[in-house]
């Protein structure tokens, strides 16, 4: 199985009738649960919606987002090891053997039903690829401290007097660069860039702490170095230039001719612009960290049929993003840092949910803008059929919608924005609880990365320059 | 997908052949009307009010965007005082509207600017400073409408305004400043403040900070440079950008009408949303076919920013770190905070004077922020082509959510401010003691995509174009940092005071000349 799709899973389990009240009720004994492994990146808990015209309580889903290697069942046994209390106090409900069960015994059932109800992915994207929890904190804990660290080797080098401080009046810690403003252009004699690097490379390596980033960080896959293309031949030049002037004609047309496919022809869409109160207050809450996403909709009929194209299509792209989208970006949309799809209920529902940067609108903004055939070959398989609330104060579907029509499968459909976003909006389902083992962009990630590489290299002009841009601002 | 009509592409509405029916506010910021105040209303009387609105309509101050502009101006002369209106949600209800099941108003315009959902999005801190709002809460005024007014200032020496005619409509403990006969009074009823059906509070502009063609804004700062140009509604604009810097420049600044103007293509080549009400489709009237009560309306996302003016006058003083290089060693902290110089000169375009103040990309001229620094205000406010994968999609991506200011300086409500006012402001001399801060108006047609984006991704973002934990220089609340590049290393500022306060703001929608007269008779 492609290591992605295992890393990310949700236990889904039927008829929850407690309401919401006992989950927010859980959620310090399950951060401390979660944040115990060690490995897991996200968590979240949610109640979906019964499935349309069934008459039955909502389901419990519990999405559960690890570090690369864990295997399901592990992952599992992991955290009832570590939080059997707040988990049999979620799923003890369930339980309909010996009330007088021994611990061993309860562990035992609670292991073989979460098991029973897991679901790996069957689609999904990494943006943060080949980095754990523990990776991820101990690297911005490395870019914390040479933050702190480049404050004071600049303050003991008696830096001139910077205009932070005077404007705040306060003697601020501005730290500054290695020009003397009395001399013009003249390098300064109190601390120069270059030396500043090198100061901090030599502060990491007496830091026993930082031991671990004395070696680059282990990458699976084949970065893109820009020096390799520094030594590209004449020859890879002039080959790639004569391709280009091939290509170039052909390429302009099939623009043009995708600029025309992705037309959109204008429809008055309603209820455009709606979001439901509790999915505002669920994104004000993660405003400032990780914004999160749920979203369930109905596979359209033949659901069979329908279904097994859908999960072709998710597996492509699991495998895609996997071997192609090893940047950070599925196709040219940044700021996601996991993305799964489960296509559950027997085949009848497809699952969504996203652990992404920024505002729900711009990220739908980049989906339509960067990935629109990716986006339209997933959804066209599905349909919003009118369903009640999972329960009171969550969103239900009033009016069925359907999904914008699409041209050969892969044009137009998310193009229609209105239509799109509103059919995601209605198609949205808050969480109860959450939980997030840091609260970094995938651009914070990315830069103590980039640090740890610059300090762990050799040095010369090129990584130091690297050790400067990570931590300029 | 259950949609009520389709509308052909050949339908789609023309915005050019629609100027008469949309408020001129969308078209000009009235920067020759240099005397301005805004009036918040709360309705107390829906009757009343109502019969002010006709009135208001009757005299003809509510200005349409066929009233003024190139064109109009060569046929007519521009009118010497004009209003315009705009409705907060709560306004709307106030005058007895209801909305279509099927068409209502957007959640962000209907949960209101001033409500508690919007201060955890947007990144406000603590709002106890406000004074009003469009959504009721204690100890701020709730304002139901928004009434920006604009009349012309004469420049000879008996100080004699044009311009009083709204004042005669609106109940007002004080007189306005500088006010005095009009041509329009006598086609009023006299002010009455008991028939009048409204609470009413005032916000007096400032015309000091407005010389000729420029707006300065009360720290010192050209404003208003980097505007779209939005076709149908800025051709003459448009000609002029175009012969000046060209068509590649002027491409990254020509925003589809339906970014503003509801009922019009957007940047998607959609339709922008329009919202409607009960009984809109049933009355007779001239406004197009298959028209909702939206069409040609705009929302406004309004704040009255206090500006703290003597403390960012302490920065004009302290020079900007230079760099091993660049040979700009003039430019000051308060020009890198900005990202312009004070009489609007970008910095990107260093050393260099760009024939047009807007026409420049920074990926292209300034990519690392070594000039104008990657979180100053106006490179956050609009990053032109910086987000992207490449310049052409961070054209593209900007364009989605690109602000139509109109916001203009207002005075302190302190009497000696008052009283030069009412004798002498208008005057260059009087800017430093007069302007209190802006009231920064933005008109959008997408309030989620288009405002609140902004302001949450862009200047709230406290990790905007991968910097660590600063938001806006200016008006940012949750960090007092803020960093400029260079080479070979830039430098952070900390404990940076807070130069801007909000005091007030709200959501308000326009409508259009017809919506207006529809509200004015719904019963």
């Amino acid at each position: 199985m492609n290591p992605a799709r295992e890393q990310m899973l949700v236990i889904l389990t039927p008829n929850w009738r407690a309401g919401a009240a006992p989950l927010r009720a859980l959620k310090a004994d399950l951060d401390a649960c979660l944040l115990s492994t060690e490995g897991i990146h996200f968590a979240s808990l949610a109640l979906l919606p019964p499935l349309p015209g069934a008459n039955s309580a909502p389901s419990l889903m519990f999405e559960i987002v690890s570090d690369e290697g864990f295997r399901s069942h592990h992952l599992i046994e992991l955290l009832v090891r570590l939080g059997f209390e707040p988990l049999w106090t979620l799923y003890g409900v369930y339980h309909d053997g010996d009330a007088m069960a021994s611990v061993a015994e309860r562990h035992v059932w609670l292991c073989d039903f979460l098991c029973r109800h897991c679901s790996n992915a069957t689609g999904c994207f990494v943006g943060a690829r080949d980095r754990s929890v523990q990776q991820i904190q101990q690297e911005n804990e490395l870019f914390q401290q040479v933050q702190r660290q480049r404050a004071t080797l600049a303050a003991r080098a008696r830096i001139t007097p910077l205009p932070g401080s005077l404007a705040s009046g306060s003697g601020g810690n501005s730290v500054g660069n290695s020009v003397s403003n009395s001399v013009g252009n003249s390098v300064s004699n109190l601390i120069s860039a270059e030396s500043l690097a090198r100061e901090l490379a030599r502060w990491r390596v007496c830091q026993r702490q930082f031991d671990w980033a004395a070696q680059p960080a282990l990458q699976s896959y084949w970065p893109a170095r820009a020096a390799s293309k520094k030594k590209s031949s004449f020859i890879v030049a002039v080959f790639k230039l004569l391709i280009g002037a091939v290509l170039a004609a052909p390429l302009a047309q099939w623009r043009r001719f995708e600029r025309w496919q992705n037309r959109v022809d204008p429809v008055e869409v309603p209820r455009a612009q709606q979001v439901h109160d509790s999915i505002d207050a669920c994104e004000a809450e993660q405003v400032a960290g990780t914004a999160h996403m749920i979203s369930l909709t109905e596979i359209r009929a033949p659901y069979q049929w329908n279904a097994f194209w859908l999960t072709l299509v998710l597996r492509l792209i699991a495998l895609l993003g996997r071997v192609f989208a090893t940047q950070g970006r599925l196709g040219n949309a940044p700021g996601i840092k996991f993305g799964h799809w489960h296509i559950i209920d027997g085949n009848r529902r497809l699952l969504f949910c996203s652990n992404y940067d920024g505002s729900f609108g711009g990220y739908l903004d980049d989906f339509i803008n960067h990935v629109p055939r990716g986006l339209n070959l997933v959804w066209r398989w599905t349909e919003l059929q009118p369903r009640l609330a999972a329960v009171s104060g969550q969103p239900d579907v009033a009016i069925a919608r359907a999904f914008p029509p699409t041209r050969f499968g892969i044009w137009a459909g998310v193009k229609y924005e209105q239509w799109f976003k509103s059919y995601a909006r209605d198609s949205m389902v808050p969480h109860v609880y959450r939980f997030q083992a840091y609260r970094l962009t995938l651009a914070d990630i990315e830069r103590a990365t980039r640090l740890r590489n610059a300090l762990a290299a050799p040095r010369n002009e090129s990584s130091d320059d690297q050790v400067l841009r990570a931590i300029e601002s | 997908m259950t949609t009520d009509a389709a509308i052909s592409i050949e339908s789609a509405q023309n915005v050019a052949g629609q100027l008469h029916d949309i408020q001129a506010l969308l078209r000009t910021g009235f920067v020759s009307h240099r005397a301005s105040c805004y009036w918040l209303l709360r309705v107390v009387d829906v009757s009343k009010a109502r019969a002010w609105l006709q009135r208001l309509l009757a005299s003809g101050l509510v200005t349409s965007a066929a009233q003024v502009g190139a064109r109009a101006a060569q046929a007519l002369p521009a009118p010497s005082e004009a209003v315009a209106l705009a409705f907060s949600y709560r306004g709307l209800l106030a005058f007895g509207a209801q909305e279509h099941s099927h068409f209502p108003f957007p959640s962000a315009f209907v949960s209101g600017l001033g409500s508690e959902t919007r201060r955890r999005l947007l990144r406000d801190d603590s709002r106890e400073q406000w004074r009003w709002s469009d959504s009721p809460q204690p100890s701020r005024f709730e304002a139901h409408l928004l009434l920006a007014h604009y009349w012309d200032i004469a420049t000879s020496s008996n100080d004699s305004d044009a311009g009083a005619a709204l004042a005669k409509l609106l109940p007002s403990a004080q007189p306005l400043p500088s006010m005095q006969s009009t041509p329009l009074q006598t086609l009023l009823p006299p002010p009455d403040a008991a028939d009048s059906g409204f609470e009413v509070r005032r916000i007096d502009g400032c015309p000091s900070y407005l010389q000729g063609d420029s707006v300065t804004e009360p720290f010192g700062f050209a404003d208003g440079i980097g505007q779209p140009l939005v076709e149908g509604l800025h051709q003459g604009r448009i000609a002029r950008a175009q012969n000046v810097s060209g068509d590649a420049p002027l491409h990254d600044r020509l925003v589809a009408p339906g970014e503003f103007v509801l009922g019009h293509r957007n940047q998607y080549g959609e339709l922008a949303y329009c919202p409607d009400l009960i009984g809109w489709q049933a009355q007779p009237r001239v406004a197009p076919f298959g028209s909702r009560f939206g069409l040609n309306g705009s929302y406004l996302a309004v704040r009255q920013i206090e500006q703290n003016v003597a403390a960012f006058r302490r920065l004009y003083d302290v020079p900007a770190a230079p760099d091993i290089g660049c040979p700009f060693h003039d430019l000051t902290l308060a020009e890198k905070l900005l990202g312009r110089r004070k009489d609007g000169q970008p910095l990107a375009w260093l050393p260099q004077q760009p024939s047009d103040p807007d026409a420049f990309r920074y990926r292209v001229n300034d990519p690392y922020g070594f000039q104008c620094p990657r979180g100053a205000h106006v490179r956050r406010a609009n990053p032109r082509d910086t987000l992207g994968h490449d310049v052409d999609s961070g054209i593209e991506s900007s364009k989605l959510h690109r602000l139509l200011r109109r916001g203009r300086p207002y005075r302190q409500e302190n009497p000696a401010c008052q009283q030069a006012g009412s004798k002498s402001c208008g005057e260059a001399a009087h800017q430093d003691n007069c302007g209190a801060g802006i009231m920064f108006i933005a008109c959008n047609a997408d309030l989620d995509r288009q405002y609140e984006f902004v302001q949450q991704r862009w200047l709230g973002n406290l990790k905007f174009a991968d910097l660590h934990d600063e938001d806006d220089p200016i008006v940012g609340v949750a960090s007092n940092a803020f960093s400029t590049q260079g080479l070979p290393l830039g430098e952070r500022h900390s404990n940076l005071e807070q130069f801007t306060q909000t005091v007030g703001g709200g959501y308000f929608f326009a409508p259009s000349i017809t919506a207006l007269h529809f509200l004015s008779k719904l019963h």
